[in-house]
């Protein structure tokens, strides 16, 4: 059946323009705390970066026409895959590069430090705090298993509940509840209680 | 450790304070790129799925970007691998006594008298007629036919000293 013409509203055009503003809209939403999430795993500004980029096209192309409450179980599960293909392919990297004799040992990019400058600064003596615990923060959130660490990032940073967050995870309820329940132990453990 | 009505701690709620902050810290620069692969990504969905020349380029840079220390250094090692094959001994040449050679050589270059010799300039023929000397004393005496005679050693012995005065 032809679209409608003549002055009548296309409603096939306007349900796609609904569809993209939503989707807008929900990758504007979660980038910047699925980039930490990356980040935390990874441990490489541009990797995340590219990991969040490669789950948004894939959530894009593939997810697009799906209801919008189940993009952000879906969007994260392929964001974990991504974060799983490139430790992968990290770790074969490593290892070709590990036999060349002649790699450099300062292949690390530099950071710039007015790219890192960071936006809204509170007080400097605040922001120190700030800054203090949340490296910390960082440090023992990097060291927890992956699993754990998913689990934590998924449930505290994205705020998905238990049953999104076994959804994400391709696990049970009771494996998500056992994963943070050890995170949150193994985080108190290490960093204490936080005054921040 | 006090908890919510909805079981949360205040140490999870410090969590997620610091949580929130860093979010909020994050630079401009991964900002930046975050909005850029955003559009990249509503575009790919306007397009119904299908890869857009944008994203190929945009994967293709990245993969060359990820793989490109690694693909350097294979190219840079089969280069010197190829430049080095050439160089590398080909099949079998004649054997050389090299180190007998080069001694000798050197030896000769080294004593000048030996030179001297080798170019027949200088004490030349003093040498051939003391060396003709020395075999003919070694020789037993009833064999002097085979030498030359006293006389004609006699007058070159009477030349020589002539030279040698001169």
């Amino acid at each position: 059946m032809p679209a409608a013409s003549h002055g009548d509203v296309d409603l096939s055009d306007s349900s796609s323009n609904d569809q993209c503003k939503a989707l807008s809209r929900f990758l504007a939403g979660v980038e910047v705390r699925a980039f930490k999430i990356a980040q935390a795993a990874l441990r490489h500004e541009d990797d995340a970066l590219d990991a969040v980029q490669d789950a948004m096209l894939q959530l894009a192309r593939a997810y697009s026409d799906r209801p919008a409450e189940e993009w952000k179980p879906l969007f994260y599960r392929i964001l974990e895959n991504r974060i799983r293909d490139m430790q992968r392919r990290r770790t074969v990297r490593n290892r070709v590069m590990s036999w060349l004799p002649f790699r450099s040992e300062g292949d690390e990019d530099e950071a710039d430090p007015i790219a890192e400058a960071a936006s809204d600064e509170p007080l400097p003596t605040r922001r120190l705090e700030i800054d203090e615990a949340m490296s910390a923060l960082e440090k023992a959130i990097g060291a927890l298993p992956r699993r754990q660490q998913q689990a934590f990032l998924l449930r505290t940073l994205e705020g998905l509940d238990v049953a999104q967050t076994a959804r994400t995870m391709g696990c049970s309820e009771g494996s998500v509840k056992t994963h943070y329940f050890r995170a949150l132990q193994t985080l108190r453990a290490q960093l204490g209680e936080l005054h921040v | 450790m006090s908890r919510d009505l909805d079981g949360t701690t205040d140490f999870e709620r410090q969590l997620q304070a610091l949580l929130e902050a860093s979010v909020q810290g994050v630079g401009g620069h991964a900002r930046s790129r975050l909005n850029q692969a955003r559009h990249v990504a509503l575009a790919e969905a306007a397009q119904g799925g299908h890869w857009s020349p944008l994203v190929r380029a945009a994967t293709w840079l990245r993969l060359r970007l990820l793989w490109m220390p690694v693909a350097g250094a294979m190219a840079a090692a089969v280069l010197v691998a190829f430049v080095l094959w050439p160089n590398a001994p080909q099949g079998s040449y004649p054997a050389v006594d090299t180190n007998h050679t080069t001694v000798e050589d050197l030896d000769l270059i080294a004593d000048r008298e030996g030179m001297d010799l080798m170019q027949g300039g200088g004490d030349g023929q003093f040498y051939e007629w003391a060396v003709a000397q020395t075999d003919q004393a070694a020789q037993p005496a009833g064999t002097g036919a085979a030498g030359p005679d006293k006389s004609h050693g006699a007058q070159n012995a009477g030349a020589v000293a002539d030279q040698n005065s001169g």
